[in-house]
């Protein structure tokens, strides 16, 4: 077990033309289990492969426990993979799967190979099915097998590559809780590639999300989720999407506002500690955002006490827990998560509202001015959709 | 019953609504009327040419084998039953001629097969010109075997072959020509075979080997093994098919191999390259002993079949599931 280490990694292909991972840093401490997690091609995997040894990185550091790694051979890096297509040898029954890595790097007798294959067998449940080939196999069951190959080498650390990725969305959820408790009690430091932040906030002791090959975040899930660093952040961590709208500083009446940049549906009234706070003047562009569970709803703007705007229900979407509805506002659509109870028809008109504690703000450049404030009692009791009429 | 099935599914609805004389029904009839079902008459075709090509000539054979044969003055059978086959058991030149092809066959297919795997894993590293590199390794292997051995023969012609001249050069065969030293003419042999049909083996192998995942390497090289570990447990395994395919389709020709040992050497110097193919030409078409040539012949083709089973049983485990 160790802490590993990027320092400045920098991963370009063919002639400096792709930047795969631009100017990474991170430290992942010991028994850590950390989720890379980004869009695709935003060069997680790359990261990944560049601390397993299979990609070489063009500039910076990779370090395992106090080892700079760069220039070993991946053999030498002590540290066991999971593949997103498992990568079971296919001539071999998953004794011999398991037990390769031992067979191959180690010098331990045919006995003892088979006492470990054994144990990481009966930790993943699969011991009835050590005399099979992979082909015989549902996907689960070779994903159950990619793992024994990882734990049973008692690596330093295991790296995943969106090992869940080819299982149905059943299987997903389980495995994912069974790779939780194993890292757990092996306590081995772990790095875990995926797109799924849904993934990336269940399992995860930190996320880092990457985007265009550049760490744009790292943080504990809540904190990623609650505090994101940027618009590419918030949006693309929480489902459904943080809705968003690009839009003006303007002055109206002496009070300052935000005007919607395109269509100029919506105008939000700010309070004069805000613009101070957040230094806004008249002609900043920011973009305004609001968590779709921070959206409240409802058929007339007087079941709100702070400001409200007109919109039309375009798609009811029931999920059981709760109803998601698309509402258009002008050109855009927003998304709010609302109660059951609350089931509007389409092409009525609905009237939304957000409290200015619960919105998000960023920068021209996209960098984050204002995150939902959670210390507000208003938004950490749950807001509900207010009633009917 | 099965007939009845299909001439329905052809239009479609059960036969049991056809009451009426439309012209759907006259169709239908004609098919019904047919004498050996629908599937048999789309067969017909194909089993016919092969009856001609091949079973007919196989049924002649087999009977021949039994016969003795004369031409002269007319051409006359008489059964002599098990006597061709007594026959060639005692024959030394037939044993001989086994001998020599076991030597060919063996020789050639091991430096075929090892250097179609060198090559192939070398061909599969190619990154540039990758194609360029395949279309010159393969070319030999579309020149006819005549051919081929025309062109050997020239180049080891004792006098003017290139070949020749450079073995001069560096001591060797100054004494004799190649292809007249009973060692060096069945090595040249082997080397001529082996000249033409490593390509066809690096063809096969270099597709299997594109078609291992990437993936696999990389899970190796994580688990710790080297190069040659990865080839030693990833790559050869998982060629193991391709390996079974190759010396089955390899070993099938070797056995009947005879067109440039008959241009190059003619089964000499005393005999030495007179493999098994040439031994039936002899035999049948230039002593004209029809009757022990097809023996001879039939033993040809059971050993080859017994081959071909050994290769795709003990390589690839009968049903191929090592894959």
């Amino acid at each position: 077990m160790a802490q590993i280490a990027l320092n400045h990694v920098t991963k370009e292909y063919s002639g400096a033309d792709i930047v795969a991972v631009d100017d990474v840093s991170l430290e992942i401490d010991d028994g850590e289990f950390l989720v890379l997690v980004g869009p695709s091609g935003c060069g997680k995997s790359t990261t990944l492969r560049t601390v397993a040894g299979l990609e070489t990185a063009t500039e910076g550091d990779v370090s395992i426990g106090s080892t700079r790694v760069n220039g070993l051979e991946p053999r030498d890096r002590d540290v066991a993979m999971v593949f997103q297509n498992y990568a079971l040898y296919p001539h071999m029954n998953v004794r011999h799967n398991i037990g390769f890595g031992l067979r191959l790097a180690t010098d331990m007798s045919k006995g003892e190979i088979e006492d470990r294959v054994e144990e990481a067998a009966g930790l993943l449940e699969i011991t009835d099915l050590l005399d099979q080939k992979p082909k015989a196999l549902s996907g689960g069951q070779q994903q159950r097998v990619a793992l024994g190959r990882a734990i049973v080498r008692e690596p330093q650390a295991f790296l995943f590559d969106e090992p869940l990725s080819n299982l149905d969305a059943r299987l997903r959820k389980q495995m994912r809780t069974e790779i939780a408790r194993i890292q757990e009690q092996l306590d081995v430091t772990s790095i875990y590639v995926t797109h799924d932040q849904e993934e990336a906030m269940t399992m995860g002791d930190r996320i880092a999300v990457m985007n265009d090959g550049k760490l744009q975040q790292v943080g504990r899930p809540n904190e990623v989720y609650n505090d994101p660093a940027n618009r590419f952040v918030a949006g693309f961590i929480g489902s459904p999407s943080m809705n968003m709208l690009e839009s003006e500083v303007a002055e109206s009446d002496g009070n300052a506002e935000l005007q919607s940049a395109e269509d100029g549906a919506l105008t939000y009234a700010l309070s004069a500690e805000m613009t101070d706070e957040y230094a806004l003047t008249p002609g900043d562009r920011v973009t305004i955002g609001a968590r779709p569970e921070d959206v409240r709803v409802a058929v007339s703007p007087d079941a709100f006490d702070s400001q409200s705007h007109e919109t039309t229900v375009d798609v009811v979407e029931p999920l059981g827990s709760d109803n998601l509805l698309y509402l258009s506002l002008g050109e855009t659509t927003w998304t709010a998560r609302v109660p059951p109870s609350f089931e509007p028809s389409t092409g009525e008109s609905a009237y939304l509202s957000f409290p200015p504690e619960a919105l998000h703000l960023f920068d021209e450049r996209g960098e984050t001015l204002k995150s939902r404030d959670l210390t507000d009692p208003l938004t950490t009791s749950r807001v509900t959709a207010a009633g009917t009429d | 019953m099965v007939e009845h099935q299909h001439t329905t599914e052809i239009s479609g609805v059960p036969t049991d609504a056809y009451v009426g004389e439309e012209p759907d029904d006259m169709e239908e009839s004609i098919l019904e009327s047919l004498p050996i079902s629908f599937e048999m008459v789309l067969l017909a075709p194909s089993i016919i040419t092969l009856a001609v090509l091949s079973i007919i000539p196989l049924v002649v054979m087999i009977s021949l084998s039994f016969m003795e044969v004369s031409f002269t003055p007319i051409e006359e059978q008489i059964f002599v039953g098990v006597e061709n086959y007594v026959d060639m058991t005692n024959d030394g030149n037939f044993w001989d001629a086994w001998k020599a092809t076991a030597v060919y066959v063996g020789g050639s297919l091991s430096l075929q097969l090892g250097l179609g795997i060198l090559i192939s894993v070398m061909l599969h590293r190619v990154i540039v010109g990758e194609n360029v590199f395949t279309s010159i390794v393969i070319m030999p292997m579309m020149i006819a075997p005549v051919v081929v051995g025309l062109l050997w023969q020239f180049m080891l012609d004792p006098t003017f072959g290139l070949y020749t001249y450079l073995m001069n050069q560096i001591g060797l065969f100054i004494d004799q020509p190649i292809l007249g030293d009973p060692n060096s003419a069945m090595a040249a042999v082997i080397l001529m075979d082996t000249w033409q049909w490593t390509p066809l083996i690096v063809l096969i192998i270099l597709a299997r080997l594109k078609s291992i995942p990437q993936h696999l390497y990389e899970a190796a090289q994580v688990d710790g093994a080297t190069g040659f570990t990865q080839f030693r447990y990833v790559t050869l395994p998982l060629l193991k098919p391709a390996i079974a395919i190759a010396l089955l389709l390899r070993s099938m020709d070797l056995m009947r191999y005879f067109a440039k040992v008959f241009i190059t050497t003619g089964g000499g110097p005393s005999n030495t390259t007179k493999i098994i193919g040439l031994y039936l030409y002899e035999q049948a078409l230039r002593f004209f002993n029809l009757g022990y040539g097809s023996a001879a012949g039939l033993v040809l083709l059971a050993v080859t079949v017994l081959m071909g089973l050994a290769f795709v049983e003990t390589i690839m485990g009968g049903a191929g599931d090592d894959e």
